[in-house]
């Protein structure tokens, strides 16, 4: 039984006892070993204590989920509302790991496979965010987190946020984002078509028009070699007008010059991956870097190398996204080399074709069906402008790699 | 049709088109004027010969369309021939509906052009010399009595000379006499030609 005495101290005292009869001087007593339990009954208020606060978080809409995951046996004890998270009920679930991993978005087995390896490891705690797809059809985003408990057994134990609504808005936001970011670039891009049709059209009309005017007072009976001379003439100024405007462009679009200043390679890619990680996540692409510590740094434009880095990771991502039948791994190396610095962004995505492999350098030239075949065009005026090379060749199993080459800062 | 005594006229804010298209046009044996903006084509005085215009549809100062139009209120009837730096479907569509010859798109072919002149050209002369024969049948007009006038509208409405008397109340030979008068007056060699006069003047028919 469990009952409270007064200590000597003069305070109360929880106490678990337990009691039997003995014969103490003769007459019938009862011996009682009482334990203090006031440690164990303070764990045990605190955990309704939590239990309240839990279910206070339930009723303003924020669904947290409990579970203890022994990690000998792989079994879970889930609470009530990580079985709804997971589409199980307590009866058709069957406690073991491998049952429920089944239920996890494919897109996202190895981002909770690598939070459990980090986890186990030590390094930090259990964190991921991943998708859970219920018999039904229906996603369940979940945010979880869990520590490790080195009590006896290997134990794990968290909690599971139902991210779901937050997550849909994020992402009708980035939908939102991109459409526009999307939209805007193809407005500008038809502007500048338009302008640039307007302004070649102007010398190429009067070029056409005197070679022919030429040719016609060439054609009169007697001929008029003043006026075919002129209008020749007036035909060759127009033409170098044509090749000044396109000229003037060249130079518009590579912006030269670039802001040159020492440029630490590794930190444009982590810099990049940061901002391309969600639509890596999104795509369900594993990164891995190579990056050589101690490069040296090269002359560059830092937002112009960063914007190179970015298309040739977004164009990874869109070779990937078609592959289902092997992981999808985007590989960022970076290396010292006799010219400077090699970076080199390896997919596993469709790859290229010879033909394609000619071509990808070309403006205008695209195998997205969104796409307007800008990005690699730009992305190599950029290189070049920097003293580098900008290649694409097929990958050694599949996928396709892109190499730039930045000379080192004299 | 006497092409010698013709005139093209062309508006364009590009001075090595202009000069292109000036002497392509000379070429041909046509003469050129050449204008850098509307203003100075408005301010200019032009002969009273076949003549039609190139014009750029995008102008400094105001588009080709919108002085289409000027010309129009203007009641300035002179061949257009549109050339633009892009194909715009809905502008051309416009400048065609409002009475354009033309309309190219840079570069263009000679030959286009040249054909589009020849035909815009043979348009002016044919307006002119409508008008110049309507200018004619006014006066010839003018020199009618009240009486012969009002004879010739029922003429030309298809009345008889007897019907006519009546009409007017006098006699069938004195319809006769003013009958004979304004044919002789308007120079009208038959009733036919009498009725077609009377059309290009715009006499309306009474029943």
């Amino acid at each position: 039984m469990e009952c409270a005495l007064v200590a000597l101290d003069g305070l109360f005292v929880e106490v678990e006892s337990a009691g039997i009869p003995i014969t103490w001087k003769g007459s019938p007593a009862i011996e009682v070993v009482a334990r203090d339990i006031r440690e164990r009954k303070r764990a045990e208020q605190a955990v309704r204590e939590w239990q309240l606060r839990l279910e206070l978080a339930q009723r303003v809409g924020l669904r947290i989920g409990l579970w203890d995951w022994d990690m000998v046996a792989n079994t879970l004890v889930w609470s009530d509302e990580t079985y709804r998270q997971w589409g199980f009920t307590r009866d058709d679930f069957s406690g073991r790991v491998e049952d429920a991993l089944l239920r996890i978005h494919p897109k996202d087995k190895l981002v909770v496979e690598d939070a459990v390896q980090t986890a186990r490891s030590g390094s930090s705690e259990f964190s991921a965010q991943y998708r859970v797809v219920r018999p039904d059809g229906t996603t369940c985003w979940i945010d979880a987190h869990g520590v490790i408990i080195p009590a006896g057994s290997l134990r794990m134990v968290g909690i599971g946020i139902d991210i779901t609504d937050q997550k849909k808005n994020e992402q009708s936001l980035q939908e939102a984002k991109a459409e526009l970011a999307r939209v805007s670039r193809i407005v500008t891009m038809g502007e500048l078509t338009a302008s640039i049709a307007h302004e070649i059209n102007q010398p190429l009309a009067a070029v056409a028009t005197n070679a022919s005017a030429s040719l016609r007072w060439l054609a009169v009976d007697p001929p008029n070699l003043d006026e075919a001379r002129q209008a020749m003439a007036n035909a060759m100024n127009e033409a170098n007008r044509a090749s000044g405007v396109i000229e003037r462009l060249r130079t518009m679009l590579k912006k030269v010059p670039p802001q040159l200043r020492p440029v630490d390679v590794n930190e444009v890619i982590r810099d990049v991956l940061a901002l391309a990680h969600r639509e890596l996540v999104t795509g369900g692409v594993t990164t891995r870097t190579e990056l050589a510590p101690d490069l040296p740094s090269v002359l560059g434009d830092r937002v112009q190398l960063q914007q190179v880095m970015l298309n040739l990771i977004m164009n990874a991502i869109d070779a990937m996204s078609p592959v289902h039948d092997r992981p999808r791994t985007l590989l960022i190396k970076s290396a010292r080399d006799a010219e400077g610095v090699v970076i080199e962004v390896q997919d596993s995505g469709k790859g290229l074709d010879p033909e394609q492999a000619s071509r990808i350098f070309d403006s205008f030239f695209t195998t997205k069906p969104e796409g307007i075949g800008m990005g690699l065009s730009i992305s190599r005026s950029i290189v070049e402008a920097h003293g580098g090379r900008l290649q694409g060749m097929p990958g050694s199993s599949d996928g396709a790699v892109f190499r730039v080459i930045l000379p080192k800062a004299a | 049709m006497t092409e010698f005594q013709s005139i093209v006229f062309v508006i364009d804010d590009n001075a090595g088109l202009r000069k292109a298209l000036d002497s392509l046009i000379r070429s041909v044996g046509l003469q050129v004027q050449l204008f850098a903006s509307a203003q100075e084509f408005l301010d200019a005085k032009r002969p009273e010969v076949p003549s039609c215009l190139i014009l750029d549809i995008r102008l400094k100062g105001i588009s080709g369309l919108d002085f289409q139009r000027q010309l129009a209120e203007a009641d300035d009837r002179i061949p257009i021939i549109f050339i633009s730096g892009h194909a715009d479907i809905l502008m051309s569509v416009r400048a065609m509906k409002a009475g354009a010859v033309e309309f190219l798109t840079k570069p263009f072919r000679d030959q286009d052009l040249l054909d589009a002149i020849h035909a815009a050209l043979e348009l002016d002369q044919k307006r002119r010399q409508q008008d110049a024969e309507i200018a004619k049948l006014r006066d010839r007009f003018q020199w009618l009595t009240p009486r012969e006038r009002e004879v010739l509208h029922w003429v030309v409405s298809g009345l008889l000379n007897k019907q006519i008397a009546a009409k007017i109340g006098t006699s069938e030979t004195t319809v006769k006499v003013h009958r004979s008068q304004l044919m002789r007056k308007m120079e009208a060699k038959s009733l036919p030609d009498l009725v077609r006069m009377a059309e290009k003047l715009r006499i309306p028919t009474k029943s």
